[in-house]
Order: C-alpha cells, then structure tokens, then sequence
C-alpha cells in the first residue's frame, strides 16, 4: 500500500520542529511565504519518507497528515 | 427568601447573592421547607455543558465570556443589560408597613434594623406622629418607583434610611427620591443596634 | 512500514493563535486523541483556563466551559459532582494553576475530586507578556526578572507534582515532557491513563507537562525545546510520583 505525506501549507507555522525531529531529513523550511506570512515546512526528499509519522507527533499545529492512497485492503491496520 | 434565591439563579442564569448581617448570621429561628421548590430551566439543552450524548445533539456548548471583538462583546452586554431590565421589571420586591394614613415621614430600611424601625413607628403612632416604612426585600432591582411614589405623598415631609451601615443604601434612595424629598441618614455599625428610642429621637428632630 | 495520521475528530479545523513552536497545540492534539480513543468525546466538558490557552475552547469540539483565573479546578468540582456521568478535564498553565490557582488545585487534588488536569508547565506566564510565574527557573530571565529569577527573594521553582503527590488522598500524578517525539508518546499514554483513572471513577488525576515557550523565552521553537530538556528537566524530573492504591 502506498501513502501520502501532505503539509497544509496554510496551517503550517514554519516552526522547524518537524524538519529536526524527522529521521529521514526529508523536510525543510521552503522559502515562499505562505497566506499567514510564515515559511511553511514541506517535503524536500519526499522519496526519502519512511511514513513514521514523527513529523506528525511533533507537529504543534497538526499541519500533517499521512493518508492511505490506493485502495483499501480488507485485513489493513 | 434563601430558597427563592436558586430559582432565581435558574431563571436569568445569574448569581443571586444573599445578604445578611451579624445578628441573622448568630440567631436560630424556626423555618418550615416547603414540600417541592425544585425549578429546571426551560431552555437548558441551548447552552448547559451536559454532554453531547445527554442532548442527543451534534451541537456542542460553550459557556464563556470572553468576547475578543468589539461588536460582538457589545451585543453581549445589551443582551445582559435586557436581562437586568427585565429583572427591574418582574423581580422588585419589598414591603409596606403603615402605609394607611397620612404619614409624615418615610423610613426606607432593611433587615434586622427594619424590625427595630417597626417598634419605632408603632410607638410614635401612640404618641400622633405617623410614620411609614418601607422595607427593600430585594437591593437589586431596588425599589425605585415604589420610594418614589411614597415619598411624594403630599403629607410626607421627610425620608430616613436607617441602616446598620455608615450608608450603604443612602445614595439608592437618594436617587429614587431624585431631589422631591430631604433624605436623612441614621445608623450605627460594628456590630451595634439602633434602639427604637433613637431612632424615634431622630425622626422627632426633623418631623414635627 | 508506515502508517497513517490524521488529524483527531476532537480538534477544530481552526488554525491556533499559539506562536510557532508553542507546545500547546502538541498538548491539544494529545488531549483530543485520547478523548477520540476513549471515545468519550459526546460527554466530556473542557474547563479552559486563564493563560495562552483561554481561546482553546475554539480548537476543540466538545462542550466547554471558561472558568475565572486559576478557579477551574473549583468548577470542575462542581460540574462533576453534579454529572459524575460527564468526563470533566481542565486544562491549566502554570500561572493559572501554580500561582492564583495553588488553593484550588491543592483542595480539589486533596478533596480527591475525580477529574482530570492537564497543567501545563512552561515556566513563564505566556499570555500577559512573559512574567515570572511560580515555575520560573532561578536565573532566567522574563519581563518581571530582567536580571534572572533572584532566589534569595523569590525562592525556588515549585515543583507541584511533587508537592501535590505529598497528600494522602489518592491521586493520579504524574509529569511528562513534550520536546521529543519518544517523550511525546509517553505523555499521551500518560494522558490516556488519567482519562482512564477518571472514566473508572478511582481518583483525581494531573499531568504535568513541560512545555516551552518560545516567544518569551527569547529563543527559536528549536532552542526552546533544547532548553526545556537541559535546564528544566533536571530541576521537574519526569516520572509518576503518585498511582491510586492497587496499580
């Protein structure tokens, strides 16, 4: 199964937390301001992302979300 | 009184305050409960934090009272202000005593010194002076038309508040009064109690 | 490998009027997970406090309620003991809870008064500017200690797990940390264990949690976070000091 990684751009604070906390160093802090004038966090490496979700856990604006994307498997957990 | 507070409470969803003095809070008396003054407020699933699950509602209530924007805090406080007018309307309570005839002087006072004042003015109508009471049961809404009114009878020369406070109620019955009448203050504090010979002493020094 | 996350049904779509980096939208989303997994989320009542987080009731979408400074754990009290049925929680600061709430906490946790209390703990008082509150550790600097919170005459941080897991009366208490990803799983576990406590009617439960907060501390989210462990982490050790009997 696949998943997607996805950083609400708009919600995101630019705080740089998840860029440090990610295992992976996938994110980084992007240089266009997004609409609330803050450097918003997204996926530098994408290719790189394990789907740990720490980025997730740490996240103090909950801008991140990890969803399924191919369809659903019966014994999925 | 005490238990007419919580219905009250329920009714304008506002904190009724229960006023006393020393001698109220030392003092045993008989009371009898009535048998059920249990009230629900009618409107209660619009704004009581009962749990959604209590409502059966997807609608989740918020009780609180800061109001960051300018217009809205101000609708609250007109909405809270209808809430007081109608409390002027439908709460004021208080009491008359020889009301009968053409009193002289007025005595505005509450509680334990209003008992006192009863004395006073039962023994100053054996001696031909007419004098007559009234008693706020309530101090908010307080009785402003009610004073007013009996203090503009022609024969009424003169209103006491007589209190056991440097005042307090002074400056509410002044305003009911709204300059009509002359307003005299007498009271004692600390603990002591204006007897009924002073109090008659002092409406005698003003009221002929 | 991996898996999915999305945010709790318990959380608002609002986005939060906390700095970046304040820890408190981590403790929000805590707090509505657990209230998602327990699934309790239709009878519990939120006391917001006085502090940064007075607004929370806006991120959350259960009922709330705002109590007066410091004064939620009183109105916790008396909600729970009018609905022992509902979930009650408050959710206090340090400036609420450990400075103009101390009385409140303090007979509400001896009274064993059976909600839960999440107390924030960021050493500064957030909202009003960055004040010294009770928590504040000796030498650091805020807006009311410009040369470093002077012992001599202010004393020391006080340590209120500690200090509320001298009484007798039973109690939850316990004290997690939010700045790393391991420390962040172990306070929701901690959160889920208090909810827990209440939903079985043992006893009172707090959470202490160190925060940070990086507006007034003067620092990046990064370095808040860095100091956090090394400066108050030493001084609030994490750990549970007090379980109910049997557990």
């Amino acid at each position: 199964m696949t998943y997607k990684h996805f950083i609400d751009s708009d919600i995101c604070k630019g705080c740089g937390i998840c860029v440090d906390a990610c295992p992976k160093n996938v994110l980084e802090i992007s240089d266009k301001l997004n609409n609330k004038g803050y450097f918003p966090a997204f996926q530098a490496r994408p290719e790189d992302c394990i789907f740990c979700a720490i980025c997730c856990t740490m996240c103090p604006d909950v801008a991140i979300a990890i969803s399924e994307i191919e369809e659903k498997k019966a014994a999925q957990k | 009184m005490v238990m007419e507070a919580f219905p009250l409470a329920e009714k304008y969803r506002n904190p009724v305050m229960i006023l006393g003095d020393g001698l109220i809070g030392q003092m045993m008396e008989p009371v009898e409960f009535p048998e059920h003054l249990k009230t629900e407020p009618s409107n209660k699933d619009d704004w009581a934090t009962s749990g959604m699950d209590t409502r059966k509602s997807n609608q989740r209530n918020l009780v609180k009272t800061l109001y960051l924007d300018p217009a809205e805090l101000n609708a609250h406080n007109l909405k809270l202000k209808a809430k007081y007018e109608q409390m002027e309307r439908e709460e004021m309570r208080f009491e008359k005593y020889n009301f009968g005839g053409d009193y002289k002087a007025l005595i505005v006072s509450y509680g334990t010194m209003s008992r006192v004042c009863r004395t006073a003015i039962d023994r100053l109508k054996e001696d031909g002076l007419e004098v007559a009471m009234l008693r706020p049961q309530f101090l908010f809404p307080f009785p402003r038309p009610a004073v007013f009114d009996a203090a503009r009878k022609e024969s009424c020369q003169a209103v006491f508040s007589i209190e056991m406070s440097m005042g307090q109620m002074l400056e509410d019955v002044d305003r009911s009064i709204a300059g009509k009448r002359p307003v005299y203050w007498y009271g004692k504090c600390g603990g002591e109690v204006p007897t009924p010979e002073e109090v008659m002493d002092e409406v005698r020094k003003i009221v002929k | 490998m991996g898996k999915t996350f999305q945010k709790p049904q318990c959380l608002a779509d609002t986005i939060t009027h906390y700095c970046p980096g304040c820890t408190h939208g981590i403790a929000h989303r805590l707090v509505a997970e657990v209230i998602d997994e327990l699934g309790i989320r239709g009878r519990t009542v939120g006391i917001a406090p006085v502090g940064c987080a007075v607004l929370m009731y806006n991120y959350f979408t259960f009922d709330f309620q705002e109590a007066a400074h410091g004064r939620a754990p009183a109105m916790a009290t008396g909600i729970k003991r009018v609905r022992p049925d509902l979930m009650v929680f408050t959710y206090q600061g340090d400036g609420d809870l450990a400075s103009i709430g101390m009385g409140e906490i303090v007979h509400a946790a001896n009274r064993g008064e059976k909600f839960t209390t999440i107390f924030i703990n960021n050493a500064v008082y957030g909202m009003t500017g960055g004040q010294m509150a009770p928590t504040t550790m000796p030498d650091q600097r805020t807006t009311t200690s410009p040369f470093g919170r002077k012992t001599v005459n202010t004393g020391m941080p006080i340590k209120i797990a500690e200090m509320l897991a001298t009484l007798e009366t039973p109690a939850y208490i316990t004290r997690q940390t939010l700045t790393r990803p391991k420390y962040v799983k172990k306070a929701k576990k901690a959160i889920k264990q208090a909810f827990t406590y209440q939903m079985e009617n043992r006893c009172f439960s707090l959470v202490e949690l160190i925060s940070t907060c990086p507006t007034n501390w003067g620092m990046t989210p990064l370095d808040a976070l860095t100091w956090a462990e090394e400066k108050m982490l030493p001084y609030f050790p994490l750990g549970v000091f007090k379980t109910p009997e049997g557990d």
